[in-house]
């Protein structure tokens, strides 16, 4: 085989040996001691800050959980970062969703954060439930909340409940921290902070990372990705809030392994289709075609 | 008489230091307005905090013809110097009538001290939202260029608007599947109907309908709302019947899957595969499940055009698709389909519109560039404007105000 | 417009709503505000209805699938059964913590939804080995930012080379967000557009109709 036709080739591999090559990659840090930190960035502390002063005013803070299963592995560990620091910093805390598969879990995490913190529902945290027509919802909660959640996840009539005592509307919590697999966020500046102004805080997937919002200020502090997660693991061990990093470290091996096989099979492809041009003839892609 | 007159001096000055201890001070400058841009009922009263050492917090009294010996509005931890008399308090406001508050400083021991009553004030609903006011310039420039457009698309003036390639090469790929002998797949996104991506989707759909059934093509239409679909279903069954071909039109090609992301793209995936769709469109707002559906389509070799308002996921769309209309291209291609001058005008406001944000970007960044340089001082100040320096703060100060 | 009133209506309520939602947004009085507080309520029981409507829909395709014993009908049988029994543990034993539904959900529908959001690493690994090839001018530029990015984005990288870590924030958070900027304000002009159209009655998509 000649060179040329070996690199033509390697241009056309079978994706097969790419997602072989992923998965290697994907799995290896599981399977070794290679270990991979963190250092907090300037954004996560940014968001760390923006959290610190919502905290401090005494007012309660909501938090909208809008992930399902399918992104639970990249925003998880941002979200219950965000629980430690809310409740190690003993505030109010009223969290609602606004996508039906995020109920589940966050009943989940809200029990497991209740047990570690003796936390007393109703009183320390409530559960709002799952309310339908998002964009709907988040304007209407500009100026009241219990016309769009009329009991919580238990069925209480909001007024039976002490947590919600003078919160009436969004201007009545300290912020809004809102967990989103999807494009809620950007809801929540247009249909929220626009009309009524209150601080937003997110927390995102990576591809959906909103950082133009927070250059405007029309966010006050963003958490972007696993990477992020990880970020603020390490941050909040930096801080004394929990003793050891989690899951989000624990992936970001694998993230960066894989990243460095993606690089690597970048640069065969373009050695194949820039050595390979002999093999193929004068003006044909990979495919046989014209480009 | 010596010690006597000490032990005086000590006893007044132990006197006059409890005393000080004691005393309480009222808040100052207190004054109440009326909350503007609100329906009314609400009325902001804020102060200067008490200079005393030692407060236990400050009592509101609301004073009117109603209740001309006052009435407790509020009670109020010693941090707060502003407070919000609205629909929250036992007796809110009423519009129209006049109130005046007393802000009252109280001591641990309980002694008040009130600052003087606020004048008269009302409070009234708005009309207008004074803080929205340049959106709604914003919104009636661009509605005024719309009806300007529509006006000359009526009269038939010319407009030049460049080609979209994707929509160029819609008619292309469904004829590649006719001549393959293989169904064309047409993905309408994961917003609802009532989604202007959708609307748009639903408008390129009847272009590819109406071919499709010119070339005796089927048309597979999975949809994920389930108000989109009955749409969808409407919509092609219209171009199976313009084409002349009612009976080619198969109801169960354009079905409803599932509102679930993940599920719709494996449902979407195996279709593709099993069908061995020739040509893909995926237009419409899509999810990170969109490399599901357009990498799929890849794999069997279609030839695939995208398109997507998702800024998220067009890079996935422009590294799958031959084709991708990206974010307006959607909305401007589905304007164009029907070819007709009304439409085609309208795409011709986004331009203008466009245009004047652009000159007001370059004129923002430029008057910025020239007030931190003190160059815009100096011109102003050659134009004989009093304190220059001000007047340079002042219209960098309503520039970026302007353009936020 | 010719046609009846049945053909009518919707067009006048479109036109009505349509600018009374717009003109909301910049009048707070209580006039205004009261009867758009009454119809934003409205959506949510609209939404139930909307699932009847999906319910619906997939019974009768899946059923008819069966009873015509269409091809891979096999699958309709597995598909209506899981809905069945996922709506009836759910209206028998509610959808709480530790209830059935919740448990279905939990070991069945998370796993298998979150596998389907795994597939992406491995389709994102063969679609940049396909697409970022240096054929041209833009795609070299492409394929360097994105390497540059990648590389950033990789915490041993970053330390060992921090300039490369400044690079590529200032890739992601300048030329990257600019363009990101530049594409919205298209999409919401776009948008608003087909929402003028749609107010207007110029364009019917949204009812199925084509004639202007």
């Amino acid at each position: 085989m000649t060179p040329s036709r070996f690199f033509d080739r390697i241009s056309r591999l079978d994706r097969r040996w790419i997602f072989l090559a992923i998965l290697l990659a994907v799995a290896l840090p599981f399977l070794t001691p290679l270990e991979f930190r963190a250092k907090p960035s300037e954004q996560t502390r940014e968001f760390d800050r923006a959290l610190d002063a919502a905290l401090g005013t005494g007012k309660p803070i909501m938090v909208d959980v809008d992930f399902g299963p399918q992104t639970m592995a990249e925003l998880e560990p941002l979200l219950l970062g965000v629980m430690h620091r809310i409740f190690e910093s003993e505030t109010k805390a009223i969290f609602f969703t606004l996508m039906p598969d995020a109920a589940a879990p966050t009943r989940q995490y809200l029990s497991e954060m209740a047990k570690e913190y003796g936390l007393e529902y109703g009183v320390d945290y409530v559960f709002l439930g799952y309310a339908s027509s998002f964009a709907y919802t988040m304007y209407g909660m500009g100026t009241s909340i219990e016309k769009y959640f009329h009991e919580d996840d238990r069925g209480t009539p909001l007024g039976e409940i002490p947590i919600m005592k003078g919160v009436e509307r969004l201007a009545d919590v300290s912020a809004v921290v809102n967990m989103a697999s999807n494009s809620f966020p950007k809801f929540w500046i247009q249909y929220g902070v626009a009309p009524f102004g209150f601080d937003l805080l997110v927390g995102c997937t990576a591809v959906n990372a909103t950082d133009l919002y927070l250059q405007t200020g029309q966010l006050k502090g963003l958490l972007a990705g696993g990477r992020a997660g990880a970020e603020y693991e390490a941050l909040l061990v930096e801080k004394g809030v929990v003793s050891q990093t989690g899951d989000a470290t624990r992936g970001l091996g694998s993230q960066s392994l894989a990243l460095i096989a993606i690089l690597l099979f970048i640069v065969m492809g373009n050695a194949g289709y820039f050595l390979g041009r002999g093999a193929r003839g004068p003006g044909r892609d990979e495919r046989g075609g014209r480009p | 008489m010596r010690n006597l007159l000490v032990a005086a001096t000590f006893i007044g000055l132990a006197a006059s230091a409890s005393a000080a201890v004691a005393e309480v001070y009222p808040p100052s400058n207190a004054r109440a307005a009326d909350v503007p841009n609100d329906g009314g009922g609400a009325i902001e009263v804020s102060w200067e905090p008490s200079p005393s050492r030692e407060i236990a917090g400050y009592r509101l009294t609301r004073f009117s013809e109603g209740a001309p010996d006052g009435e407790l509005v509020a009670e109020l931890p010693p941090v707060d110097t502003a407070f919000t008399d609205d629909a929250e308090s036992e007796s809110p406001p009423v519009d129209g009538t006049p109130y005046s508050y007393e802000v009252s400083a109280i001591s641990p021991d309980g002694e008040i001290a009130g600052a003087p009553r606020t004048a008269q004030v009302t409070s009234s609903p708005s009309w207008i939202h004074a803080g929205r006011i340049a959106n709604l310039a914003a919104l009636l420039v661009f509605v005024a260029m719309f009806f300007v457009l529509v006006y000359r698309g009526k009269r038939g003036k010319p407009l030049f608007i460049r080609p979209i390639d994707a929509l160029d090469d819609m008619d292309d790929a469904v004829g590649r599947a006719a001549e393959m002998g293989q169904p064309v797949f047409y993905a309408p996104g994961l917003h609802s109907i009532t989604q202007p991506a959708t609307v748009a989707s639903v408008s390129l759909l009847r272009r590819v309908a109406e071919r499709s059934a010119r070339l005796h093509t089927p048309v597979k239409v999975p949809n994920y709302d389930p108000l989109t679909w009955p749409v969808a279903q409407e919509v092609v069954r219209q171009a199976f019947d313009r084409a002349g071909r009612p009976e080619e039109f198969n109801p169960d090609d354009i079905s409803y899957l599932t509102s679930r992301s993940f599920t719709y793209a494996a449902a979407v995936a195996g279709i593709m595969v099993r069908e061995r769709t020739a040509s893909n469109f995926l237009i419409g707002h899509f999810y990170s499940e969109s490399l599901i559906l357009a990498e799929t389509g890849v794999s069997t070799g279609a030839l695939q055009i995208g398109g997507t308002d998702s800024v998220a996921q067009l890079p996935f769309f422009i590294t799958t698709c031959d084709r991708t209309m990206i974010g307006e291209e959607l909305f401007a291609a589905a304007a164009l389909v029907g070819d007709d001058p009304v439409s085609r005008s309208t795409v011709k406001a986004h331009d203008w519109f466009k245009a004047l944000i652009m000159a007001m970007i370059l004129g923002g960044a430029a008057a910025c560039a020239l007030a931190d340089t003190g160059i815009l001082e100096s011109l102003l100040d050659l134009f004989g404007v009093n304190d220059p320096a001000q007047a340079a703060a002042s219209v960098i100060g309503w520039v970026r105000g302007g353009l936020r | 417009m010719k046609g009846g009133i049945g053909y009518r209506l919707p067009f006048a309520l479109m036109l009505v709503l349509g600018i009374f939602f717009a003109a909301q947004y910049y009048i707070p009085h209580p006039v205004v505000q009261g009867p758009k507080e009454m119809m934003l309520q409205w959506k949510q029981p609209l939404n139930a209805f909307i699932i009847f409507l999906a319910l619906g829909g997939l019974v009768v395709m899946h059923a008819r699938k069966v009873i015509r014993r269409q091809k891979r009908w096999g699958y309709s049988v597995v598909t209506l059964v899981a809905m069945a029994a996922m709506i009836f543990a759910g209206m028998v034993w509610g959808t709480g913590e530790g209830t059935v539904f919740s448990d279905w959900f939990k070991n069945l529908v998370t796993p298998i939804e979150a596998t389907m959001f795994s597939l992406l690493a491995f389709f994102v690994a063969s679609a940049a080995f396909r697409a970022f090839r240096a054929r041209t001018t833009g795609a070299t530029i492409l394929l360097i930012s994105a390497g540059v990015v990648m590389l950033g984005l990789i915490p041993a990288v970053e330390d060992a080379i921090p300039p490369l870590g400044e690079v590529a924030n200032f890739l992601l958070k300048y030329p990257n967000t600019a363009a990101k900027r530049a594409i919205m304000i298209g999409v919401a002009l776009g948008a608003i557009s087909v929402a003028l159209k749609t107010i207007l009655g110029i364009d019917r998509t949204i009812l199925g109709r084509d004639e202007r």
